[in-house]
């Protein structure tokens, strides 16, 4: 896969497993590379990206038997480019999709 | 690869980054070793399952500018005679030439300028009461002389200005060798 589009589609799916809560580095590398085709070590530049954006904020927390982890916590401005990257999203999907059925774009 | 091995890898890669962005990286790198040991993987699953270090580093140094080459500092005491070293080389033979050279390329472009103004000369005279000439042809072949001299002045003009930019271009990097023996380094 292209490497930038899958820059965009990965900032877009660690935003949305933190809108969900927030998580640690290593929970969200493991869970995201078991789903996409990616090493673990791909997501902390894009998590540093986010940072320097703006978009999440981190905070780190004891965790038991083991040393404090880095948390990473949805900021609102990256709740808001969640949405707008959602709806790139799905239009481009759309896009793909109809191209695929009827050769066509909508 | 031990984690050893990859975090002295992944450090190496990313030396350009400010130091403490570096040491941020390098901390979230920790974690994740520890946090994958602790869930029972080994060391060389974890930064197997990490991916490349230097492929990763590219992705904290992309649109950076390039890493300088290191600059050996030398000595002052070295430093000082190479600066003595190169008055005596500009007083000797690089002043000399440059100033030989320098009379030269005037004297092409006042021959360039001569060009130019005899084909003017010759182009504009028949058309003037100043000269008398025998016939209508004369006068005419006057002017071809004129046009040919035109053109000629203006090839002398083009090979002029390569010379002059080649020279100018040469003298700053002289000038600049200079800056930077004088400052003290020397590329390592």
């Amino acid at each position: 896969m292209n490497i930038q589009f899958k820059k965009g589609v990965l900032e877009l799916c660690v935003l949305s497993m933190l809108a969900q809560g927030d998580r640690y580095g290593y929970d969200l590398a493991s869970n995201l590379s078991q789903s996409i085709d990616i090493s673990d070590g791909t997501i902390y530049p894009i998590l540093r990206r986010l940072k320097d954006e703006g978009f999440v904020t981190t905070y780190l927390q004891e965790a038991s038997g083991g040393p404090p982890r880095k948390y990473y916590a949805l900021t609102e401005p990256g709740a808001r480019e969640r949405q707008k990257l959602e709806k790139e999203w799905h239009e481009f999907v759309g896009s793909v999709n109809s191209i695929l059925k009827e050769g066509i774009c909508s | 690869m031990t984690k050893q091995v990859f975090m002295q890898k992944l450090g190496d890669a990313i030396a350009r980054l400010k130091p403490e962005e570096r040491k941020e990286i390098l901390a979230d790198f920790e974690e994740h070793f520890a946090n994958g040991i602790a869930g029972g993987k080994t060391e060389e699953e974890v930064a197997r399952d990490l991916g490349d270090p230097e492929s990763l580093a590219a992705q904290y140094t992309e649109g950076l500018p390039e890493p300088k080459p290191p600059v050996k500092a030398s000595g002052v005491a070295a430093g000082a005679l190479a600066s003595i070293a190169l008055l005596l080389f500009d007083a000797i033979i690089a002043i000399p030439v440059i100033a030989t050279l320098f009379s030269i390329w005037i004297s092409l472009w006042a021959v360039a300028l001569a060009f130019f103004c005899s084909a003017f000369a010759c182009i504009v005279a028949p058309f003037t009461a100043l000269l008398q000439f025998p016939s209508v042809l004369a006068g005419a072949g006057m002017c071809m002389i004129g046009i040919s001299l035109l053109a000629l002045s203006a090839l002398a003009g083009i090979g002029m200005a390569y010379a002059t930019k080649w020279s100018y271009k040469g003298l700053a990097g002289y000038v600049k060798a200079h800056i930077r023996i004088i400052k003290g380094g020397t590329r390592a």
